[in-house]
């Protein structure tokens, strides 16, 4: 009341020091809080950061709290005490040298002390008070980040407020380094998403600690704060991981099918890491897809499987044949004709199909090599219509060839390619019903099919052998070029077909960067369409002209 | 001031977290369980169907531990609120998943019956269903891992295709059994098998219920769809019309 009276008459702005330090003095000597509440309410931003506790673990230092602690410091007494003491030493020699030199009387000199001393000890305590604050506020202070007090009010000492700001610039500047640090040791975790391999680091207690980009797509979620097992539960990588994580082994290789309609196969690796990297990670776990090998193996599995099944049936029943004519049939001469006709059915089978298994090598080895020359389609289907004609003709069908297409140039090897139309042609007259005509066109196509490379598609050729047999069904058309693959089992074997002549085709027209499409409608027909690329019009070599010397190479 | 210290709740969330790591471990293993015996049946691997019998032990021993935990965690941190639904699905859980790895292993013991007869191509419809439980009970179980409730709602949803398919197949068995009689024997333990592989379809189901429980509180709708038509399908041999029965 009384301070407001006072700057409310004077009317000007007391710095802020001088009017609470007077306060506060008025307040220590009359022990009443009301002046000094008021005010202090009025003039002083609130002390957040005033510590309820006392700093110093003396015990006695209440004596000269304020009774509001949200507005005066406890400060410890005996630090004051002995800062009086230490000040207040010139002032008790001066008095002692004059008291003995008789110029000053002693109660005098005691009071002078006193009140000295009082005063001395009353500034020293706004200081005392600042630098406790200070060192308050500094020491639970958090290194890296956090919320972080704002700065005690510092009102007397101005050592103190340097103290406080330079700590604050100091942990600035530490923080910095850290988070640099940090940055560093993130970004080469960070290398890990470069890889194509899915990768995960985990911690001792099997959590995800950092999963790189294509694990997170291979396991579609974040993985970051998981445990390893919601995300992997296979009993093997689980005990390679145990084991790794207890240190009973360094690293483990375990190979897993994971994915339940898409089924995948991974060589999974756990290893340990002997320098822990940031974010406390102690092992990683990689997976590598073998999918592709694991199916390939199959694949040839099967298909070693089947050749050997295709030439094993014609092998037995030749086996047969030869026990019964050098046994019971010995002397049968009508059996001796019978059954040598049908070994030698069965033989010419079992070479059929080894051929067209070398031939099948031979081309899939050369498949990456793209044909030079230069092939006219005329003289190829031509020269095929003939060689077949007879076959057509004990079927009572016709060939019939449309050119219609003005060009009739291919790049191509012409061996291959006669191949290619030998076979087609071939299974028209087989599947082909009795009676109808089968129908050779050559045409050029506005564009080729999307499954022809992107650069061939805008120049070829296309030549479409169309039958009026009974069809495919629909289910069985991308699966009509797989070795051995057959609609009807009776129906190939018995009309002579080894099973390989649609892998042959597509792989000779692989080789040639065309396409095979097949469309077809049960009981309409069939049409089976052959893509090929025009040459590049720099190129002119000379055409492969002797073709009438070879013979299709494909039996019947 | 808060009566516990911070030591005390990281103990409890170690335990909780020693719990999901059983949970998982033991899902881990019925699941492996139930493919490699389908696999025996399919390829009629005798040495396979060893495996998966001596491997029923393990997942029983999982089941105790579970219960152990269980019983420990309850006693001692008295949880609440969503950690205490965890805790009691967690017995369910256990209990589903060691009734599947009984299923998958009472199956694998009939693979060396079904090798003394000739192969039935029933076997591999038999086999469909047994990836289609799997497909169910690798969802159900990555639902529960990730305690994602849409997840395992949609597991839930498709226990009606593991009706119709076990259904379907119920009927294709007697028709192959009213062929030829000498596919009865085998036929049977088909249906057996079948039988058991659509049991662990419902218990996936269950799992997917677990899992809705402990994310939302409330238990899914009371009505699971039923498409099950087994126990209504009948089967006439065609050689035996109507007149030809006797009166009797």
């Amino acid at each position: 009341m009384l301070c407001r009276i006072v700057s409310a008459k004077t009317g000007s702005h007391f710095s802020h020091n001088a009017l609470s330090l007077f306060c506060r003095i008025v307040s220590a000597k009359t022990g009443s809080y009301f002046s000094h509440n008021a005010l202090m309410d009025e003039l002083m931003a609130p002390h957040t950061n005033t510590p309820q506790t006392p700093v110093s673990g003396r015990g006695d230092e209440q004596a000269f709290a304020s009774p509001l602690p949200s507005v005066a410091r406890p400060v410890s007494f005996a630090r004051v005490a002995r800062l009086t003491l230490l000040f207040s030493t010139p002032l008790v020699l001066a008095l002692s040298a004059l008291v003995v030199w008789a110029e000053l009387a002693i109660i005098p000199a005691a009071l002078t002390l006193v009140g000295v001393a009082g005063v001395t000890a009353l500034f020293l305590r706004s200081l005392v008070g600042d630098w406790e604050a200070v060192a308050a506020y500094l020491r639970p202070l958090p290194v890296r980040g956090g919320p972080v007090a704002p700065l005690p009010v510092l009102r007397f000492s101005e050592g103190a407020r340097d103290v406080a700001m330079a700590a604050r610039s100091l942990r600035q500047r530490t923080m910095q380094a850290i988070n640099r640090a940090e940055a560093e040791a993130m970004a080469q975790i960070g290398l890990l998403d470069a890889l194509p391999t899915p990768v995960l680091l985990i911690n001792s207690h099997a959590h995800v600690v950092q999963a790189n980009e294509a694990a997170r797509t291979l396991f579609g979620r974040d993985l970051e704060p998981r445990p390893l097992i919601s995300i992997l539960r296979d009993p093997g990588i689980l005990e390679a991981v145990d084991r790794i994580l207890d240190g009973s082994l360094r690293s483990k290789a375990v190979q897993v099918t994971l994915g339940a309609t898409v089924e995948q196969t991974f060589q999974v690796e756990v290893q340990r890491l002997t320098d822990e990297l940031p974010l406390a990670a102690h092992a990683v776990v990689v997976l590598h897809d073998i999918t592709a090998l694991v199916r390939a193996e199959q694949m040839r599995a099967d298909f070693v499987a089947n050749a050997s099944h295709e030439l094993r049936t014609p092998l037995t029943s030749i086996l047969g044949f030869v026990e019964t004519l050098r046994g019971p049939a010995r002397d049968d001469a009508e059996a001796h004709e019978r059954f040598l006709a049908i070994m030698h059915q069965q033989a010419s089978r079992m070479r059929r199909l080894i051929e067209d298994l070398l031939s099948l090598s031979r081309i899939e080895l050369r498949e990456h090599t793209p044909p030079v020359g230069t092939v006219s389609l005329e003289d190829v289907v031509e020269g095929v219509v003939m060689g077949l004609e007879l076959l057509a003709e004990e079927k009572d069908m016709t060939l019939q060839v449309e050119m219609i297409s003005d060009s009739d140039l291919v790049a191509g090897d012409e061996d291959e390619l006669v191949q290619v139309f030998a076979n087609l042609i071939a299974n028209g007259i087989k599947y082909g019903r009795p009676g109808t005509p089968l129908v050779i066109r050559v045409d050029r196509p506005a564009r080729g099919p999307a499954q022809m490379p992107h650069a061939m598609r805008d120049a070829c050729l296309v030549v479409q052998v169309i039958d009026q047999g009974d069809g495919i069904a629909k289910e069985h058309l991308p699966r009509l070029t797989e070795r051995f693959y057959r609609v009807d089992t009776a129906r190939s074997r018995q009309l002579g077909g080894t099973g390989l002549g649609l892998a042959i085709v597509k792989h000779i027209v692989n080789r040639h960067r065309g396409a095979l499409t097949i469309d077809s409608t049960v009981g309409q027909g069939s049409t089976f369409s052959v893509y090929l690329p025009c040459p590049p019009p720099a190129d002119k070599r000379a055409r492969s002209s002797d073709f009438l010397r070879h013979e299709p190479e494909t039996e019947l | 001031m808060p009566v516990y210290t911070p030591h005390t709740m990281k103990a409890f969330d170690d335990e909780l977290d020693r719990l999901n790591q059983t949970l998982g471990r033991m899902g881990g293993l019925a699941e492996t369980q139930l493919g490699t015996a389908v696999q025996a049946m399919l390829t009629r691997d005798e040495a396979l169907a060893a495996h998966v019998i001596s491997g029923d032990d393990q997942v029983d021993g999982a089941e105790d531990h579970i219960n152990e935990q269980v019983v420990r965690l309850l006693a001692l941190r008295q949880p609440v609120a969503d950690d205490l639904r965890l805790v009691m699905s967690a017995l369910r859980v256990a209990s589903a998943l060691e009734r599947i790895a009984d299923h998958a292993t009472s199956t694998a013991h009939r693979v060396a019956v079904l090798n003394q007869a000739p192969m039935v191509p029933a076997v591999k419809s038999v086999a469909r269903l047994g990836w289609l439980v799997r497909d169910l009970l690798k969802e159900a179980l990555d639902a529960f891992m990730s305690r994602d409730a849409d997840r395992a709602l949609k597991v839930w949803e498709r226990d009606e295709e593991v009706d119709d398919l076990y259904s379907s197949l119920f009927r294709e068995l007697l028709t192959y059994m009213m062929e030829d009689p000498r596919h009865i024997a085998p036929c049977t333990h088909l249906q057996f098998i079948a039988k058991n592989l659509e049991r662990v379809g419902d218990h996936a189901t269950n799992l997917a219920e677990a899992t809705w429980f402990v994310v939302h509180g409330t238990p899914l709708s009371a009505n699971r769809p039923k498409k099950d038509m087994s126990s209504y399908t009948m089967a006439e041999p065609r050689h035996l019309s109507p007149q030809d029965q006797s009166p009797e």
